[in-house]
């Protein structure tokens, strides 16, 4: 970070930040938690979005949302060779290891629920908590203990939930016939390796 | 300096992503709705103020604020990180170090046991889970299962696999593309579930709900099966039990019409005569009945000989084992009750008092069986015959046969069944202990009861009830499963909805080109919905998928017939919930009903499963010594066995002077109630007796001759007091049989005289498999994944064959049925040298000296085409499409490198072939349908084939 002084923007220019981090790992965790939709698709390809996203090079898609659908199931669900972005499977080669459980309970750090069922180690659902972690730091930044500890678990929960998904990226970035999904996988890897240049390791 | 060591890129990098941060807060985007997930719009607040800017999804809208006691107790946990840089792979093997710390004695520490019932096979052994964070660490078998007794086979070890498998369903999904193309998109469950009730809407309204089908695999939730289909008003309701046990059940029912299931008191016999069963690996009571098997054997002096053409497991455990051609055990039994009553090793007054024939109708009926012609048929030496028949009377009553598809899976399977069980009628050991048993109850003790259900269903179906097979559904529906993608081929029915549940037809049916045939074509089958765990062979040709709950996740009351001779319940738990959007038929039918309306809904008035199980427990008596019941003390404790005497004997009980009351009895002594059927006088004192029309343990059947004729059997059924037992239906009736009284022997046509060149197929299942539901899991695949042909050396001799040679096998169609039942006949096949050709496949061969020298031997389980990569053996996907652009390197990683290493690299080249790679060949391929024309059982056993060695 560029050493900032004088009275308070160092501290706007800070917060801002944060909170700029803390949206691109929700809108990172929106577009790997589900296929992308109608809806989702037309904010893509407005300003301001539509900017940002080239910008990163993420390729605004050109395909239905059908076929959207079935590049995601094919990449991401299956029913069968799917790279599944869960973590326990990259690292435990099941479904629903210490990973998973561990994510829960970080989760329950800030009363964070899942609304749906799904699988607490999903790519997406580590993201989306890393906002919420991202938050935290942002709010509680002026309050020394308090911000200390925010900042001590974005960290650890970075180092040990996040740190995992660089084979997935890879493998979809090649497997991705559609180049959104491609790119997608692409930014991510940027972004993550970005944050954990800035992260101090987490030491539990 | 490179772009990657530039701080003016990384801080360019970062000023992008930031200006991405800031354009999502600008544009709302996060603030759509979304299925899945709401991800709160973040502004800049204030600490501790509160906005709340979602679409109202359930989500934590306050700033977040983290628990500091949490996190300082999270911190001090131990976490294990696991390895990178790998491919997802499909459960680790516990590998060489597994040892160096075990048993771990901290891994289980704070672990909660909760009970369930396994469902990898039909024997649903107690089981109990051990559950820690919310994940399943370990199972073993629950000590407290009055039938399982705390083991637990390699199967249920194997849970684990089965719950935490990479390539579960975990969400609904919709065929896109042509059926069997294998595109896919998820769907909610709403979408599913509002699609399906429109069909199935549409389908009633057509005013032939019976086109509606559900079709099943294993199920052990029958109440919530028979529930949804009779509230809907279909008695579509297909099963595979004819590819299983038809022939045993049929054969069991003529002779004792209560039962169509024999629980042979192993423990405590003297003398066990196995006809073709291998209860050591596979059979539908296998852990508790191997182990009793064992425990008679061991503790009480039982001598166990086996009569198999294979030596299988049990069989080369067996004291003796004779190998005999297939299909001739009713012959050999014949003959043994020929020794028995010619030399008078008979008991008499069970004879003459129990059953509906006399000794000397006996004996003149086996005089032509004698153990000399059983030798000319079955190769089996008239002198063991003799001996073996000499020792079984000797011991008894504690004396039983047992036997189970290897005796009845054949074109004369019901008529073996019959002469072996008539064995225990000669020598008394029927119902004795020690002896040839069964129980009333089939499965639950019937204190249980399930909250009210619908009147049943009244429709009718010619694949339900095929009217070409005189026992299918006489005592209860056995159904004739293989028959119904033929049917629907030959346009004799139509399916405008089929559900499939837990099934794998393709893999498992005979004839499996026909099986996908038919599963593909729209015309024939217009909308079909599978419900599995997995994506199996049947998902691959379904239009909607839903991801069904394994068995460690959900709901059922369950038990076996219990060898205990006693009722008992016992309870499947959802030890974890469910993972992913998997949900169980209890959970989701409700809603589909309601959806589908029209009356359905008020079957359902139950708000949650937990709440019908709550019912359906009640009547679960209290422990005294914990004050718990009904389903708190099936949660306690996993199961609940009835105190009362094991069902010996049950024909010697005396009437009550209630049961007496009112009742009539006749000049012949035979006790009634309104027109009932309800015991027998003998010697004066009314007795129980059998629940049969003659009151005695049936050898002769009037019944089934007349059945086989479609005469009213009536009178005989209301003698009997099995008033379930039903006359063939109206559409039954150009459909006459001959079916014989007395228990037979023949031979089908091209079992005699078999052509030098020709070989009898035959199939069998290894210890660690089930038909088709195993071999995704790794565990299990890693032991046996691999099914090459077994050939006796001297076969292999004749044509010139070595170990690990490859031959070509053909198979044909029985020349008895194309005499016998012509509806099966299809003129579009290939002939050869006037056969009907079923299909061919190159097979590689073993020798083995534990094989009839006329028969050739496979097992099933083998073969898959989908079912993960670990059933196809399969580490990169076929589809080379699929690795465009990859780095070979990201697909290996060390489960598959260390512990998969029977992929087969050969490429089809079987010259290239190495010994105990790949994943097998289905034998089905080979196998035709096969009805025996009685029952409808499949005969597995029969299928004559010609093999040609490959160079």
């Amino acid at each position: 970070m560029t050493p900032s002084f004088g009275s308070g923007k160092l501290i706007d220019s800070e917060s801002r930040d944060e909170e700029s981090v803390a949206n691109v790992y929700s809108l990172l965790a929106r577009l790997w938690i589900q296929e992308l939709d109608a809806p989702f698709l037309k904010r893509m390809a407005e300003e301001p979005l539509v900017s940002a996203f080239s910008q990163l090079g993420l390729t605004q898609p050109t395909e239905s949302v059908e076929q959207l659908a079935i590049e995601y199931c094919g990449l991401f669900i299956g029913p069968k060779n799917a790279l599944l972005p869960m973590q326990s499977v990259w690292q435990k080669t099941q479904l629903d290891s210490q990973s998973a459980s561990s994510v829960a309970k970080f989760a329950e750090l800030i009363g964070y629920v899942l609304p749906a069922p799904a699988l607490w180690d999903h790519l997406g659902v580590q993201l989306d908590l890393m906002s919420r972690f991202v938050s935290a730091n942002h709010f509680q930044n002026d309050q020394n203990e308090e911000g200390a500890v925010a900042s001590e678990v974005a960290n650890a929960f970075f180092d040990r939930h996040l740190n995992w998904a660089s084979p997935l990226l890879l493998a979809t970035s090649q497997r991705a016939c559609l180049p959104v999904y491609r790119s997608l996988a692409e930014i991510t890897q940027q972004f993550l390796a970005m944050e954990r240049a800035t992260r101090s390791p987490a030491s539990l | 300096m490179s772009q990657d060591h530039d701080p003016q890129s990384h801080r360019s990098q970062r000023r992008r992503f930031l200006n991405l941060g800031l354009a999502t807060i600008t544009s709302g985007v996060l603030a759509i709705g979304t299925k899945r997930l709401q991800s709160a719009q973040v502004e800049v607040l204030s600490p501790g103020e509160k906005k709340a800017t979602t679409g109202g999804a359930a989500v934590d809208q306050s700033v977040p604020k983290i628990d500091m006691e949490k996190w300082r107790k999270l911190k001090s946990e131990p976490y294990e990180f696991g390895t990178f840089g790998e491919m997802p792979g499909v459960c680790n093997l516990p590998g060489p170090l597994a040892k160096r710390n075990w048993p771990d004695r901290e891994k289980y520490k704070g672990a909660v046991k909760i009970p369930g019932m396994c469902q990898l096979c039909s024997t649903v052994c107690g089981m109990i889970g051990y559950v820690k964070d919310g994940r399943l660490l370990k199972v073993e078998g629950n000590p407290r299962d009055p039938n399982s007794r705390g083991y637990l086979c390699a199967r249920g070890q194997a849970s684990l696999n089965h719950l935490y498998h990479p390539e579960r369903l975990l969400y609904p999904l919709k065929r896109v593309g042509k059926r069997g193309e294998g595109k896919w998109k998820r769907i909610s469950w709403d979408e599913a579930l509002d699609e399906i009730a429109e069909k199935l809407k549409a389908v009633r309204d057509s005013g032939h709900p019976e086109e509606f089908a559900l079709h099943q695999g294993r199920q052990r939730s029958k109440d919530a099966l028979k529930r949804f289909l009779d509230a809907f008003g279909t008695r579509t309701q297909l099963s595979h039990r004819s590819l299983c046990s038809g022939n045993r059940r049929a054969a069991n029912l003529t002779g004792l019409w209560e039962s169509d299931w024999d629980l042979n008191d192993v423990e405590h016999s003297k003398y066990i005569l196995n006809f073709g069963s291998n209860v050591f690996e596979a059979h539908q009571g296998h852990v508790p009945f191997a182990s009793r098997v064992q425990r008679g054997r061991f503790e009480n002096g039982a001598k166990l000989v086996t009569f198999d053409v294979r030596m299988s497991n049990t069989a080369g455990g067996s004291d003796e084992w004779h190998s005999p051609f297939p299909g001739t055990d009713g012959a050999i039994a014949l003959a043994m009750c020929n020794v028995i009553i010619s030399r008078g090793l008979h008991d008499e007054q069970f004879i003459e008092r129990w059953t509906n024939v006399s000794v000397d109708e006996l004996r003149e009926h086996l005089k032509s069986y004698t153990p000399d012609w059983a030798e000319r048929v079955s190769g089996v030496a008239a002198d063991n015959i003799v001996r073996i028949a000499t020792e079984f009377a000797a011991a008894a009553p504690a004396a039983t046969t047992i036997c189970n598809r290897g005796s009845s899976a054949h074109l004369n399977g019901f008529y073996n069944d019959r002469a072996i069980g008539m064995l225990n009628a000669l020598v008394g050991s029927v119902g004795k202990k020690g002896g040839w048993c069964w129980s009333p109850w089939g499965g639950l003790d019937p204190v249980v009861k399930t909250p009210q259900m619908p009147p049943g269903a009244k429709t009718q179906s010619v694949l339900e009830d095929p009217p070409e097979y005189p026992l299918a559904n006489v005592w209860r529906r056995m159904r004739v499963g293989e028959i119904i993608y033929l049917y629907l081929l030959q346009d004799r029915a139509k399916l405008q909805a089929y559900m499939t549940y837990n099934l794998d037809s393709p893999m498992t049916w005979p004839e499996e080109s026909m099986t996908q045939q038919i599963l593909t074509d729209e015309s024939k089958i217009e909308f079909h919905i599978c419900i599995n765990s997995f994506y199996n062979e049947t998902a691959h040709f379904a239009d909607i998928v839903l991801p069904w709950t394994t068995f460690m996740e959900r709901w059922d009351l369950d038990a076996r017939a219990s060898y205990n001779l006693r009722p008992y319940v016992g309870l499947r738990t959802p030890m974890v919930e469910p993972l992913g959007e998997s949900r169980d038929i209890r959970d989701f039918f409700p809603e589909l009903a309601r959806r589908i309306g029209g009356g359905m809904e008020q079957w359902y008035p139950e708000k949650d499963v937990k709440e019908y199980m709550e019912k359906w427990a009640s009547a679960v008596p209290e422990n005294p010594q914990t004050g718990k019941q009904g389903l708190d003390r099936l949660l306690d404790e996993g199961v609940w066995e009835e105190e009362r005497e094991p069902f010996y004997e049950p024909y010697n009980q005396t009437l009550s002077e209630l049961e007496m009351q009112d009742a009539v009895i006749d000049d012949q002594g035979m006790i009634s109630k309104k027109g009932i059927g309800i015991g027998i006088l003998v010697d004066g004192t009314p007795l129980r007796g059998f629940k049969t029309p003659s009151r005695k343990f049936e050898i002769r059947s009037a019944l089934v001759s007349k059945i086989g004729r479609n005469e009213d059997c009536s009178e005989l059924i209301a003698a009997s007091g099995m008033v379930k037992t039903k006359n063939r239906p109206e559409s039954h009736l150009p459909h006459n049989l001959e079916i014989q009284d007395m228990p037979i022997w023949f031979q089908p046509r091209e079992l005699q005289d078999l052509p030098d060149d020709e070989l009898v197929m035959t199939s069998f299942k290894w210890n660690v498999h089930n038909h088709g539901r195993t071999m995704n899991l790794k565990w299990l695949a890693e032991i046996v994944h691999s099914n090459p042909a077994w050939l006796n050396p001297e076969t292999a001799n004749r044509f010139e064959l070595k170990n690990g040679d490859w031959i070509e096998i053909t198979s044909f169609y029985s020349r008895e049925l194309e005499k016998v039942s012509p509806h099966l006949n299809r003129t579009d096949l290939p002939e050869s040298s006037g056969r009907r050709v079923v299909s061919s496949m190159r097979v590689p061969v073993v020798l083995m000296e534990g094989i009839h020298p006329r028969v050739i031997a496979m097992s099933n389980s083998c073969g898959h085409t989908q079912y993960t990569s670990v059933a196809q053996a399969r580490k990169q996907p076929l589809d080379e499409s699929q690795l465009a652009g990859c780095d070979p390197k990201t697909y290996q990683d060390a489960d598959w490198q260390r512990n998969m290493w029977w992929q087969d690299d050969s490429k089809g080249d079987h010259t290239k072939w190495q010994r105990n790679r790949g994943n097998g060949w289905n034998q089905n391929k080979l196998i035709p349908i096969a009805p025996d024309p009685v029952t409808g059982q499949q005969a597995f056993h029969d299928t004559v084939v010609r093999i040609r060695k490959i160079d």
